[in-house]
């Protein structure tokens, strides 16, 4: 999964620990979804995406498939 | 727009005052049970009474420290209860084998303050995982 993390955060300014505090979870958490060696929970997505004042699909890109659609890819 | 919060996360702070208390309060009780075993009577009861209430102490103060910690947290958490469980589940095993041919059995809570170590022992090591993983 892809995450337009970095960039929305570079447009407010904010460091991964400020987001962290806004989303109420650790900088480290950010930073490994940021890296993308950490998928997180489909809440924390949410509330990420609610920071933002964006929906999921603006936040977090999957990969898989070429539509983006997660339900086309499962076999 | 949101605020910009202040530099100290107050989330961060609990989750390390909820540790620091954790581990002074096992600390704590493990002194007082100690004492306890070169005590008399009265004595001797009132501060097993006191050992066990602050047991419920320390247990109430890891649910307290769990229920703080975020899902990618939990990930490090549960890699070191892993630890300490098979670590736990080689050591009792140890142990039986050992009284078997005689050795003088383990106290309780003795095995509770070896699953304690072992579990520090697991956060240590998955901290460190972390920090070269991520930092």
């Amino acid at each position: 999964m892809k995450t337009r993390l970095r960039v929305l955060r570079a447009e407010r300014e904010w460091s991964q620990a400020e987001l962290a505090m806004h989303v109420g979870v650790s900088r480290a958490c950010i930073n490994a979804i940021e890296t993308g060696r950490y998928d997180p929970s489909l809440p924390l997505a949410f509330k990420i995406a609610r920071v933002f004042g964006k929906n999921v699909e603006e936040v977090f890109l999957y990969q898989n498939g070429e539509s983006g659609n997660p339900a086309s890819s499962q076999d | 727009m949101l605020p910009r919060p202040d530099t100290v996360d107050p989330l961060v702070v609990k989750k390390q005052s909820l540790l620091r208390v954790f581990y002074a309060s096992a600390v704590g009780c493990a002194a007082i049970f100690v004492l306890a075993q070169y005590s008399h009577n009265f004595q001797r009861e009132a501060l097993l009474t006191l050992s066990l209430l602050g047991s419920f102490f320390v247990v109430w103060t890891l649910v307290r420290f769990l229920r703080a910690i975020d899902e990618f947290e939990r990930r490090y958490i549960y890699e070191a209860l892993t630890f300490a469980f098979i670590g736990m589940l080689i050591l009792l095993i140890g142990e039986a084998f050992l009284e078997s041919f005689g050795f003088s059995r383990v106290p309780g809570y003795g095995n509770a303050a070896l699953m304690l170590v072992l579990w520090s022992v697991g956060l240590i090591v998955s901290s460190w995982r972390r920090h070269w993983r991520y930092e």
